[in-house]
């Protein structure tokens, strides 16, 4: 009684190896969760309190989402980009996901997926039944497509419309995108719009985050949400901001918002109201700092002649590539790391990558974010010492990947 | 003046190892080759990380390569490729089939070889042995051996399980091995049981019993038989066991899985010349080694897979080391046991023509030997396949250069290369890309920021001074064994220059960036306040056909220091005045007044170390009546005799 198009979807990766690690858990072993990426930091204690006192809030909220919370993330973005947002441009969802998924419903034209991309774009673009394109990435280009790559794809056919998925900072790869103009030009001759997915984009490690939308704002749909910088992945909330050139798009997911979700829980929103509108920037900058000497770690005591990964440059992840000719698909892999050491990594597969390609993900987030925060100062420089007492598992899990690598 | 003797052709140049290397560095690097040494090195010493980084990957080496490095200013504490790891021994048996991976010669032509594919199986025999007699990691391994195939492959064995090695020749005496292999306390020990040098059998096996009273540690004993001997039977000691090489047994494994050990493991345990005290055990680490060989063999050597080496030397040199190593280039090696002029004087030439060697290693001293018996080589052997002379041991004199051009072979690149036990490896060696200038070692070792100090520690150019390496290098100890806080390591480098290796050489650098080595500097002389290396003395002495060897020693005299050569002389001829005044002027003439000994005197033999120098420093004990601080170190301590109370040296 299902559809076939349904059929053929499967369970999202992180899931079944959440699953997969549950089952060596039972078995008394050690389990490393390197494979799912949750923000390892608890919700800035005022946003809290904002909640508790607002949990009496019942009513339905608007559509779109309250408006006050509206004005501050028009506001908030707008400082951070230099283009003015009003709070008409801001749409809230329950998760970013929901918002993603929706856009993929009135779309229409193909979706551009560079590999590596998040698991759920290619299922959520099925769903909406598009066409997917794969750019296949490069390294070198800190794994993100360049202009002339996603120009090829779009010139076989270039009256048709364009929709480019771009996150920066990257989850797989922990990269940030730098050839924002190259892209925005063809943005621009062509019939190309852009899902800038800036989830992590508060996570960046340096301090002057670029985005796409700085390039061709009229052309770029901004995705965020509290999830990532705020540790409040749960409370599901998201947001995108749409340009007024992009009015129609606006327009039609606020119709399907209306047929699906209605609106985003009122408590939530009045609290969100709180993390956008407070100065966070101590907690931000304290997150990033610890994010960035963790991530910084892995990097360098894993990298090796035969563990090949690039400096991670914000969010919660970096994408080691394992040199071998052991295993046939990088899934294979994966369940060997897991069933030889507790190890759970996504195999590269997962995120569009061809399975001979021995990538995987490897989340770095396995530790007390909240006693990390506490036990460092703002701006204290983050030692190796620091680090073995405070992450780990982190440590622990390195040193058994390498012993894993040895035998490669 | 400089004289260019050679130079590689553009073929040679644009063919070589160093090129290709080249070309690596471009691939990965922001680096064009352009075939110029200086620049090639002055990129080495800027990106030290990627430097040695890319000899692993250039030579792809087996293993985990982890480009963590720790290079601070006190370079005694630097570290290179932080938690890498390989198997020393898996690097130089990484050729596994029946193509000739060692190859054995007597002095009497005994001849022995063994393929890759019988190496690796022995030394799997071995370590099933090692395994069995529950040898570990890190338990010390003492060698006392011939330079044959079996201590080859005890060495690969011992290295391939994490123990540590450590190697003396047959010709040292019982004091000089209790002396050294008591310092670390071996768990086994390795002995053949007799050696032969210029006809004469020597049975080693009866020093057993006094080595064992001595070294109480040594619980298992591994006999080896001399090549194509039977064994000589042990008398029965209590409290050890005794196990016959040609009896050990495989388990029918003809591979293993080899443990990776740190970068840093433990390799082998040399020793100092003991010169000036008791032997300083010196511990080398597997992975610096192994990298530092292979970018000398290789790049400076210009060797390749297939190639066949050959170094004179016994396992009490570091030669030796640095000749097993060259297994991991996938060259095979020649391994030569006994007198170098048994029956014949060109013997080891007639073995380099019929082996084919590709690179031939000899001692300076040796070389000295052939141009006083006036041998002209290349008359009778071609030495086709000889591409690479490589010398050491002590300054190749200016002489020595014209004659090995002159009279050995003239399309070759002869390398004087200069290091020592301490680095087993070398400061400054041949390449393929500059010229070889007469009397001149040619560069720089690549990553080695060597230089010449003034006594203030500023960079000398076209003059004297001290021999000092500015970098860290990947082969340095690890450390001194029982040497607690480094305090050895440290006041034996590190006292004279903050933060610089002091090597001990006197030397000189010349503006080419070639080097001109003179001697020890601690045996340099001072008459008159002025310092003058002994190297250019002998240089001059060396020519004289009349003089078979000299020795040349300051003794202290009237607040000053005057100059005594000691000679002796070849056979039938006689000091007369005619050719004591001839020694005086050519010296005056060729080195300067100041060089002119105030006394020459004959003796009958100059008391040298094992390994062939010349001892200048206990000589000068000697006659100034001081105490000799190890004549174990010596191979003929008899010749010290001599220079007791001799009468010519009192007024």
């Amino acid at each position: 009684m299902l559809k076939d198009l349904i059929k053929n979807l499967k369970p999202s990766s992180t899931l079944m190896i959440n699953e997969a690690s549950k089952k060596i858990e039972e078995q008394g072993k050690k389990i490393f969760k390197f494979g799912f990426g949750q923000s390892p930091f608890s919700v800035p204690q005022d946003v809290v309190e904002e909640l508790k006192k607002n949990s009496y809030q019942n009513k339905y909220l608007p559509i779109q989402g309250l408006n006050q919370l509206r004005e501050v993330v028009a506001k908030y973005t707008s400082s951070k980009k230099n283009y003015e947002y009003n709070s008409s441009n801001v749409l809230i969802g329950p998760g970013s996901k929901e918002l993603m998924f929706l856009l993929q419903i009135i779309f229409d034209g193909e979706i551009i997926l560079p590999a590596p991309s998040w698991v759920s774009y290619a299922p959520q673009a099925i769903l909406g039944r598009n066409k997917i394109q794969i750019v296949q990435t490069k390294r070198e280009n800190n794994w993100f497509p360049t202009g002339q790559e996603i120009e090829e794809i779009i010139f076989k056919d270039d009256k048709k419309n364009y929709l480019l998925f771009l996150n920066s900072p990257n989850n797989p790869s922990g990269q940030v995108c730098e050839r924002l103009d190259e892209i925005s030009q063809i943005a621009k001759k062509y019939k190309l719009i852009i899902l800038s997915d800036e989830i992590y984009s508060e996570l960046c490690f340096k301090s002057n985050f670029k985005s796409i939308s700085s390039f061709c704002p009229e052309k770029t749909i901004i995705s965020n949400g509290l999830s990532k910088w705020c540790g409040a992945g749960g409370w599901r909330l998201g947001y995108f901001i749409i340009p007024d050139s992009l009015n129609d798009i606006n327009k039609m997911i606020n119709v399907l918002a209306s047929e699906t979700f209605s609106a985003v829980s009122a408590p939530i929103q009045y609290a969100a109201i709180k993390a956008y509108k407070n100065d966070h920037r101590k907690y931000i900058t304290k997150s990033k700092n610890i994010l960035k000497a963790v991530g910084e770690y892995v990097y360098s005591n894993l990298k090796s002649n035969k563990i090949l990964i690039n400096k991670p440059q914000g969010g919660f992840y970096l994408m080691p590539e394992f040199l071998n000719n052991k295993f046939e698909s990088s899934s294979e892999m994966c369940n060997n790391i897991l069933s030889n050491t507790g190890i759970a990594l996504l195999p590269g597969s997962d995120f569009g990558f061809k399975p001979d390609r021995m990538l995987a993900r490897l989340s770095f987030t396995d530790f007390d974010g909240q006693k990390f925060m506490d036990q460092i100062d703002e701006n204290e420089k983050i030692d190796n010492d620091t680090i073995k007492k405070l992450a780990p598992k982190i440590v622990e899990g390195v040193d058994i990947l390498n012993k894993w690598s040895e035998s490669l | 003046m400089n004289k260019k003797l050679w130079e590689a052709s553009l073929h040679q140049k644009r063919n070589s190892n160093l090129f290709r290397f080249e070309k690596f560095l471009a691939k990965k690097f922001n680096y064009i080759p352009e075939q110029n040494f200086k620049k090639l090195f002055n990129w080495t010493i800027k990106n030290p990380k990627m430097f040695w980084s890319s000899i692993w990957e250039y030579s792809n080496l087996k293993g985990l390569k982890k480009d963590k490095f720790y290079l601070p200013k006190n370079i005694m504490k630097s570290k290179f490729l932080i938690q890498s790891k390989l198997n020393f021994a898996e690097n130089l048996l990484s050729k596994n089939d029946n193509s000739k991976a060692v190859t054995f010669i007597s002095e009497n032509g005994y001849r022995e070889e063994k393929s890759w594919r019988e190496l690796n199986y022995n030394t799997i025999k071995v370590v099933n042995f090692l395994n069995k007699i529950k040898i570990k990691e890190k338990d010390r391994i003492a060698a006392y051996t011939v330079n044959q195939i079996e201590t080859v492959e005890s060495f690969l064995a011992t290295s391939a399980i994490g123990a540590i090695w450590s190697s003396c020749s047959p010709d040292f005496g019982t004091q000089g091995v209790i002396e050294r292999f008591s310092q670390i306390k071996p768990k086994l020990l390795i002995i053949t049981d007799r050696y032969y040098y210029n006809g004469k059998e020597i049975n080693v096996l009866e020093r057993l019993p006094n080595i064992l009273k001595k070294i109480k540690s040594i619980k298992n004993i591994l006999i080896i038989n001399y090549p194509g001997k039977r064994n000589l039977k042990p008398n029965k000691i209590h409290g050890v066991k005794i196990f016959f090489y040609k009896n050990l047994k495989n388990k029918k494994e003809t591979e293993i899985s080899y443990k990776k050990f740190d970068f840093d493991k433990e390799l082998a345990i040399l020793y100092s010349s003991g010169t000036t005290g008791k032997p300083k055990c010196i511990c080398h680490r597997a992975g610096g080694v192994l990298l530092q060989h292979l970018k000398e063999h290789k790049l400076h050597c210009n060797v390749k897979e297939g190639d066949n080496i050959f170094y004179f030397t016994t396992c009490g040199w570091m030669m030796w080391n640095w000749l097993i190593t060259f297994l991991a280039s996938k060259a095979s090696i020649v391994l030569f046991e006994g007198f170098p002029m048994y029956k014949k004087n060109d013997l080891l030439f007639k073995i380099a023509e019929k082996e084919r060697i590709s690179l031939f290693g000899i001692s300076a001293k040796y070389i000295d030997q052939l141009k006083k018996l006036n041998l002209k080589i290349n008359n009778k052997y071609k030495l086709k396949y000889m591409k690479t002379i490589c010398s050491t041991g002590s300054p190749l004199s200016p002489d020595s250069f014209d004659y090995v051009y002159k009279n050995i072979k003239k399309n070759v690149h002869l390398a004087s290369i200069a290091g020592g036990t301490d680095l087993v490896s070398c400061f400054v060696l041949g390449n393929i890309y500059s010229p070889v200038y007469k009397g001149q070692i040619q560069n720089n070792g690549l990553g080695m920021n060597t230089d010449v100090f003034s006594e203030k520690g500023k960079s000398l150019i076209n003059k004297k001074g001290e021999l000092v390496c500015k970098s860290a290098f990947p082969s340095m100890p690890i450390y001194f064994w029982n040497d607690k806080n480094n305090q050895k390591y440290k006041s034996a480098y590190f006292k004279r220059f903050k933060d610089v290796w002091h090597h001990g050489d006197y030397a000189e650098k010349k503006p080419n960036g070639g080097y001109i080595i003179y001697g020890r500097s601690d045996t340099t002389l001072n008459p008159g306040g002025v310092r003058l290396g002994t190297a250019e003395i002998y240089s001059e002495v060396e020519k004289f056909k009349e003089i078979k060897e000299s020795i040349v020693v300051g003794q202290s005299w009237d607040n000053d220091v005057r100059i005594i050569l000691f000679i002796v002389m070849s056979k039938n001829f006689l000091l007369t005045d005619v050719l004591f005044d001839k020694i005086k002027s050519q010296i005056r003439k060729n080195a300067s007044p100041r060089h002119v000994p105030s006394k020459i005197i004959v003796v009958k033999d100059i008391p040298r170390t094992k390994s062939g120098k010349v001892v200048e420093l206990a000589v000068k004990n000697t006659i100034e009546g001081n105490k000799i601080k190890n004549i174990e170190a010596l191979a003929n301590p008899e010749a010290l005799n001599q220079f007791r109370n001799l009468k010519e040296l009192s007024f």
